[in-house]
């Protein structure tokens, strides 16, 4: 189970759906607001008749949903909206390691309780490229992302990653191996 | 035409819902009258019955006598108005029925195959997309298409078109059959006998389930069912269904339905069912074909997940999307729900669409554009009001022009992409106010 943070815009949808992508069998997401568009992850190669968008707004049924899709599917993106218990998302984590299930839970605000998530990956900070005051288009952007969690030792990492749209994310450098630890004095 | 649209067409009208299991139940004396005749008939749907006459043929002494005798045995059960066709195949034989019907119920003995098949009408093989490509090829009867050779239509028209070919050249479906693996008939039995209709709709759902279950795992799907029946004295009835389809879990647990009722209503099963089988009778060489990497075991489980969560959240909730030809991001997506054939594309995807916005699309598109504040410097977009905060923009790319529907009074529109530090942001700005259309996210 992989937990993505960070405000939309940091290309946090486009790089859980990637990691995905590879997964065989159907891609189901859960989609809160209803904004989730298709087009974009048919651009990044997921086959259109192996994905499923379930709509669910609603909190309170939001885990039950999430729950049964992550028992009967092998690849589960999930936005997660605000006001599920953190005693829900524990039982959801352990039912994922259970079927071992990949999922990735994108929370629209706030946070996913600890322990739940063997990976974090918090956005920093995004640049596209390609655009000028009027010209161009966007072509691709290099976003940074500090990854912490079980999945990187517990020891947090900053990776740049490069995105450029038809293809699928990748990892370009690893920037800084640890950040510098704050000076107790 | 939905209900609905009758209606509207007509307020007066009269609308009653069709109850396939009560017209089971009215069909199923026609059933036994011709089964006293002939054993081992095949239902197609309650008013459509095949039934072999290889047999029968000999020992009644000639089609002719046979037929009169069927004839005679349905009127006895049901009234004059039986159409009856008989032919070498299935398929022949259905038009032949159905040339019957058209004649006011005398029966039509095929006796050249071939010359009857050719002057049929392309439409009989059952598909209106097929046959209106084929009138339109300059084909109209099943004699033309026959002639054209076999692996030109199935390069142009696949299986559909090469199944039309089979049909069109008087072959039947099962010219590939293979062996029914053994020990794949599911049985239930019940201590407490099954009285009531409510018991047995249950019992068909669990055993059609288990039966499909059984037969995904060896990649093949059923084209005739038979359903077996024991009543609590010991009493075993049969009966065949056949389907032109292979049978989905839905369809078989409906059959069974069908002819669980037929039996309780006509009083076929005194004392209850004690014991309910089903097996397959004839299963197809092609089943369902899995992809490379899939298994017939998550397979199911993500029907499964997926029915649960279409339980949960609604029909129209759980969708899949296909691309449809449009100018903005929204536009160029066609959902539909889970489960159902997508329905026919207005908009071709390939078609040319000037305006369109180049790739990538955004990832979130908001299902109606947002209001959103931009500012202007001397026409050049300079912030955008992102949450509580004003952004500056770094860089931006566009206008492209979208000129709206102007007879419908709808106004053009620029679409810019916006770039932030926070992101990239596909807006719209129409009379303008600026809209959100889309997030690069």
């Amino acid at each position: 189970m992989i937990g993505l943070v960070g405000a939309p815009g940091f290309g946090l949808t486009r790089l859980g759906l990637g990691l995905l992508r590879g997964q065989p069998g159907w891609v189901a997401c859960v989609d809160v607001r209803g904004w989730l568009s298709p087009m974009a992850l048919w651009e990044m190669g997921i086959a259109t008749e192996r994905l499923v968008v379930v709509r669910c707004a609603d909190p309170r049924r939001w885990p039950q949903v999430t729950a049964a899709l992550v028992e009967g599917m092998q690849a589960v993106y999930a936005e997660m909206p605000s006001g599920v218990s953190a005693s829900m998302m524990r039982r959801l984590g352990a039912l994922a390691r259970a079927r071992s299930t990949s999922v990735v839970l994108h929370p629209l605000e706030g946070e996913i309780p600890a322990g739940i998530t063997h990976l974090r990956l918090e956005a920093q900070e995004v640049v596209w490229e390609g655009t000028e005051r009027g010209r161009g288009r966007l072509r691709e952007r290099r976003f940074t992302l500090a990854a912490s969690g079980k999945g990187v030792g517990g020891i947090r990492h900053i990776f740049e990653v490069e995105d450029d749209g038809t293809d699928a994310v990748r990892v370009v450098s690893r920037l800084a191996a640890t950040l510098p630890r704050r000076a107790v004095g | 035409m939905l209900r609905r649209q009758a209606e509207a067409v007509c307020p007066t009208i009269d609308t009653s819902t069709q109850d396939r299991g009560a017209e089971a139940g009215a069909f199923e004396p026609v059933a036994v009258a011709i089964e006293s005749l002939v054993p081992r008939v095949e239902m197609v749907h309650p008013g459509l019955v095949f039934v072999p006459i290889a047999g029968a043929v000999r020992y009644y002494g000639g089609e002719a006598a046979l037929v009169a005798q069927v004839v005679a045995a349905v009127e006895g059960a049901a009234g004059p108005g039986a159409a009856i066709g008989v032919a070498q195949g299935p398929f022949a034989a259905r038009q032949a029925a159905a040339l019957a019907e058209a004649g006011h119920g005398n029966p039509c003995i095929v006796t050249d195959e071939a010359a009857f098949l050719a002057s049929l009408d392309v439409a009989a093989i059952g598909s209106d997309d097929l046959a209106s490509t084929f009138r339109w090829l300059g084909i109209t009867t099943l004699g033309e298409l026959a002639g054209l050779p076999r692996a030109a239509v199935a390069s142009r028209f696949g299986a559909l078109g090469l199944e039309a070919h089979r049909h069109a050249s008087g072959e039947e479906r099962d010219t590939h059959p293979r062996p029914v693996p053994e020990d794949l008939a599911v049985e239930e039995k019940y201590e407490e006998p099954l009285v009531n209709l409510e018991q047995a709709g249950f019992a068909a759902r669990s055993l059609a389930h288990q039966l499909l279950d059984r037969m995904r795992t060896e990649g093949i799907a059923p084209h005739r069912i038979e359903v077996e029946g024991e009543s609590l004295g010991g009493k075993v009835l049969s009966r065949v269904w056949r389907s032109t389809d292979p049978f989905d879990e839905a369809n078989l647990a409906e059959r069974i339905r069908w002819q669980l009722r037929a039996w309780v209503e006509s009083g076929g099963i005194p004392g209850g069912l004690q014991r309910l089988r089903v097996l397959p009778a004839d299963v197809s060489g092609e089943g369902r074909q899995l992809g490379l990497t899939e298994d017939p075991v998550s397979e199911a489980e993500a029907t499964r997940a997926l029915i649960r969560a279409q339980a949960l959240v609604g029909p129209d909730a759980v969708l899949q999307a296909r691309p449809q030809g449009g100018r903005d991001p929204r536009e160029r997506v066609q959902w539909f729900r889970w489960g159902e054939t997508p329905p026919t594309r207005s908009r071709d995807p390939s078609a040319p669409w000037p305006g369109r916005l180049p790739a990538p699309s955004p990832s979130l598109v908001p299902p109606e554009p947002r209001p959103v504040g931009v500012e202007w410097e001397d026409g050049l977009p300079a912030r955008i009001r992102l949450r509580s905060r004003w952004e500056p923009i770094l860089s931006w790319a566009g206008p492209w022009r979208r000129m709206g529907r102007w007879w419908d009074g709808e106004s053009a529109a620029d679409r810019y992409q916006l770039v932030t530090s926070a992101g990239a942001f596909l807006c719209e700005v129409r009379g303008g106010e600026a809209f959100l259309v889309g997030i690069y996210d």
